[in-house]
């Protein structure tokens, strides 16, 4: 008993150890790259200052163009977007940007991901380098209460990133790394034939939010909890709250002019006085391009062009917005 | 509770010191606790499925035993054919798909485990009356070898001729046991969260929106599945073969290398062993035998339905029936072609014999293993029409995983290839100290860095 006793006391001591001394120099290579690419981007946003930021998962970082915005708003405008994120990215994101700044703008682009539990959205990879930060850890054990023990190692923050942060910090991120300002167009346009693949992701995305199991309503709970907490935290620092619903591909009238959307987020808004633009193809002719979309739910460099004028047409009129 | 989680680990440790603490007549009660509570834990109500399942087959081995009579027995296996007709192939046959919120057949789920239970639960039976003792295990021991936690889940699927006398035999803290023990779960998690868990999301992307992919990296997904599978299966068995040993219990192992066999029915020695070896003594064997007159007509014949059963005991699915008849197929074909292929090799150089064999069970397991992941026969010949389109641009999805997973590989597989068929505990044993522990500080840290920690199910819960 005493031998695996002691064995196993040094068998940890030396995995501490390692684990230490490893996560000290992924910590000093990650935090290196201020570059804004993708992964990376809250270390860009928290090295500048930006009178606006736009946040949102996917959507964001394909679909917004801070030059354009920048150009049309006279405003420094950075896009935080990262792709499978939802609202507990946006609130880490706003906790980190207020040590340094107080935005003037956030521009929202909001999913029903927001406000329900989704399997596919939720990834805190981008967030747990930040762990150090309270607000961020709380999130973090909220999210999952393992954290606790996980958040013990070193490396663990930077669980499944080794490549990327060796690679950036050796390689060093050309200039194209971070986009354009957290800008990353894709090119390409939907491919017809996948037609029907896209019209059942139309269905499961319109039913999910009105089915759900003991499990996910749980899981709802934390989601809208944090829902309310970046709404908060946006009007304590008198930053305005803009919210867009990028539009979808328009494969038939019916998707064209119905915004994936629940009436409860909507309600939710509402009670914020948060104003919401779903910009649906069926109201805006010029988004009604199949050409301007890359897959159901993304648009390409073109269709994020026309998007974007759109969007910053919309903050321009939009009450007490312009800047001084 | 999953195996791969830490709660699990907390509950082996606590479970394992309280068991050596205590006596010796209470470790038996103390390990049913710990295996129902286990199971309780893991499938809620329907505990009482596997209670029930212990009292009735218990009953019918005790009204065997007092008379030796043939219908306990039938009476034994239709009970659990009926078992899992009840849960896993009624609701599929009649479209009753799982729904929690649908109606009561609909909110009928598979208890996990139900196939390893039930198939334990024959086999100890069929033992029993073949052998013709009339020495039955007592209710307690029986009841822990239906339940014990370590294979409740998802096997290897243990026999009663060599589980239960364990039971009774006195066990003490054993260093080298336990230590045993701990380096074959260390394995198992290695396997699961380095390499099986980091495949799985390109292998979901690609076989879920395959309509979307083709060519190249329809086969790339092809070929990650078949590793997943081994991977994850072949994990949860050194993580269950491993906690047993730590209790001081041996189970069957149930890989033997798969992926390096020559021919299919070399694969199936080495692949599921505890079921491969099960079908093989309760059905394959009869059947043989009663066919016997028949000459090489009547091993075919047992050889398909043997493997009909294989495939079936999958799930109630066209595509296991179809999966099962093609391993059944090949290892027909290999039997009638016995010397044509010992000729065929014999025009190559052994090396390259070794190689072209190798391959191609491994392309044949590939290609069947579809079915398992498919959910139709339509499906999956979908999937497979896919690889013919055209090569166009190859999707990998998140790279660094599948580089994760790539370096996970090569490490296992160069073990492999070192330790040929020696058990990986005896070969780490025989390694220098030095090497044994950097071996097992490069797989926690390797866990830490690069392993998908989130990931808690293990595909043969399915089924």
């Amino acid at each position: 008993m005493k031998r695996l006793l002691f064995k196993s006391i040094l068998l940890l001591a030396i995995t501490i150890l390692l684990d230490f001394s490893i996560g000290k120099v992924l910590a000093y290579m990650f935090f290196a790259n201020t570059s804004g690419a993708p992964g990376y981007v809250l270390n860009h946003a928290v090295a500048k200052h930006y009178d606006a930021y736009i946040m949102g998962a996917s959507g964001a970082q394909r679909g917004y163009i801070p030059s354009i915005l920048s150009q049309e708003l006279g405003m420094n405008v950075l896009n935080t977007g990262e792709a499978g994120t939802n609202i507990f990215h946006n609130y880490a994101a706003l906790k980190l940007i207020l040590k340094q700044n107080t935005p003037k703008l956030i521009i929202w682009d909001l999913t029903d991901a927001d406000y329900y539990y989704r399997p596919d959205a939720g990834k805190t990879g981008m967030i747990t380098p930040y762990y150090k930060d309270a607000s961020i850890k709380k999130l973090l054990y909220d999210m999952e209460p393992l954290n606790r023990l996980w958040l013990c190692s070193k490396i663990y923050p930077y669980n499944g990133k080794i490549l990327s942060i060796v690679g950036s910090y050796f390689l060093k991120p050309n200039a194209e790394a971070g986009g354009d300002r957290g800008y990353h167009p894709i090119l390409g346009t939907i491919n017809p034939r996948l037609r029907s693949l896209y019209l059942r992701q139309f269905s499961e995305e319109q039913s999910y939010v009105l089915h759900r199991s003991k499990d996910d309503a749980a899981k709802d709970v934390l989601i809208r909890k944090y829902f309310h907490a970046f709404i908060r935290l946006c009007q304590q620092n008198n930053i305005q709250l803009i919210a867009f619903h990028c539009p979808k591909a328009p494969l038939n009238s019916q998707i064209a002019s119905t915004p994936l959307i629940s009436v409860e987020l909507r309600a939710q808004l509402h009670k914020y006085n948060i104003p919401l633009y779903s910009i649906m193809p069926s109201q805006y002719p010029q988004m009604n391009e199949l050409n301007l979309y890359y897959d159901f739910s993304h648009l390409n460099h073109r269709g994020a062009q026309v998007y974007s004028r759109i969007v910053a047409r919309h903050i321009r009129n939009t009450s007490n917005m312009m800047p001084e | 509770m999953s195996l791969v989680s830490v709660l699990y680990l907390v509950f082996l440790t606590i479970v394992a010191i309280a068991y050596y603490a205590i006596p010796q007549a209470w470790k038996t009660c103390l390990l049913l606790i710990a295996s129902l509570g286990f199971y309780g834990i893991n499938q809620g109500f329907y505990i009482f499925i596997l209670l029930f399942s212990i009292i009735v087959n218990y009953t019918l081995i005790r009204l065997w035993a007092a008379k030796a009579a043939k219908p306990w027995v039938i009476a034994a296996v239709l009970f659990n054919v009926m078992l899992l007709g009840l849960f896993k192939y009624i609701p599929a046959i009649f479209g009753f798909a799982h729904n929690p919120n649908g109606s009561l057949f609909q909110r009928i789920a598979i208890p996990i485990g139900l196939s390893f239970f039930s198939f334990q639960a024959i086999g100890y039976m069929l033992d029993l009356h073949w052998s013709g003792k009339k020495t039955v295990a007592t209710f307690p021991q029986y009841s822990l070898f239906m339940s014990f936690f370590p294979q409740l889940l998802a096997g290897p699927i243990a026999r009663g001729k060599s589980f239960i006398p364990q039971i009774s035999r006195a066990k003490s803290f054993d260093y080298s046991c336990i230590v045993a023990g701990l380096r074959r779960i260390l394995w198992g998690l290695f396997k699961k969260v380095v390499i099986a868990a980091n495949l799985a999301p390109y292998t979901d992307v690609v076989f879920q929106n395959y309509r979307e992919h083709q060519g190249l990296t329809i086969i790339l997904a092809a070929i990650a599945y078949t590793i997943q599978i081994f991977m994850d299966f072949s994990a949860y068995s050194d993580i269950a073969i491993g906690s047993a040993k730590v209790l001081g219990y041996e189970l069957m192992e149930n890989f033997r290398i798969p992926l390096f066999a020559r021919s299919v029915t070399d694969f199936w020695r080495r692949w599921h062993i505890s079921l491969s070896s099960w079908v093989r003594d309760y059905l394959f064997m009869p059947l043989q035998y009663q066919t016997r007159a028949w000459g090489k007509k009547g091993m075919l014949m047992a050889t398909m339905l043997t493997f009909l059963l294989i495939g079936v005991w999958h799930g109630a699915n066209w595509t296991f029936v179809v999966f099962g008849l093609l391993q059944g197929f090949a290892i027909s074909w290999e039997i009638l072609a016995v010397r044509f292929r010992e000729q065929l090799w014999k025009l190559l150089p052994d090396w390259l014999s070794k190689a072209v064999s190798n391959l191609t069970v491994f392309l044949f397991i590939t290609a069947s293993a579809i079915l398992l992941r498919s959910a139709s026969i339509g499906d999956a010949f979908a999937f497979i029409s896919r690889i013919s389109v055209s090569t166009g641009t190859v999707y990998f999805g998140s790279k660094q995983l599948l580089i994760f997973a790539l370096a996970g590989m090569t490490f296992v597989f160069g073990v492999d290839v070192l330790k040929g068929e020696m058990l990986i505990t005896e070969f780490i044993d025989k390694q220098p100290g030095l090497l044994r522990w950097s071996l097992y500080i490069f797989c926690i840290i390797a866990i830490l860095l690069i392993g998908s920690l989130r990931s808690d199910n293990f595909i043969y819960y399915q089924f």
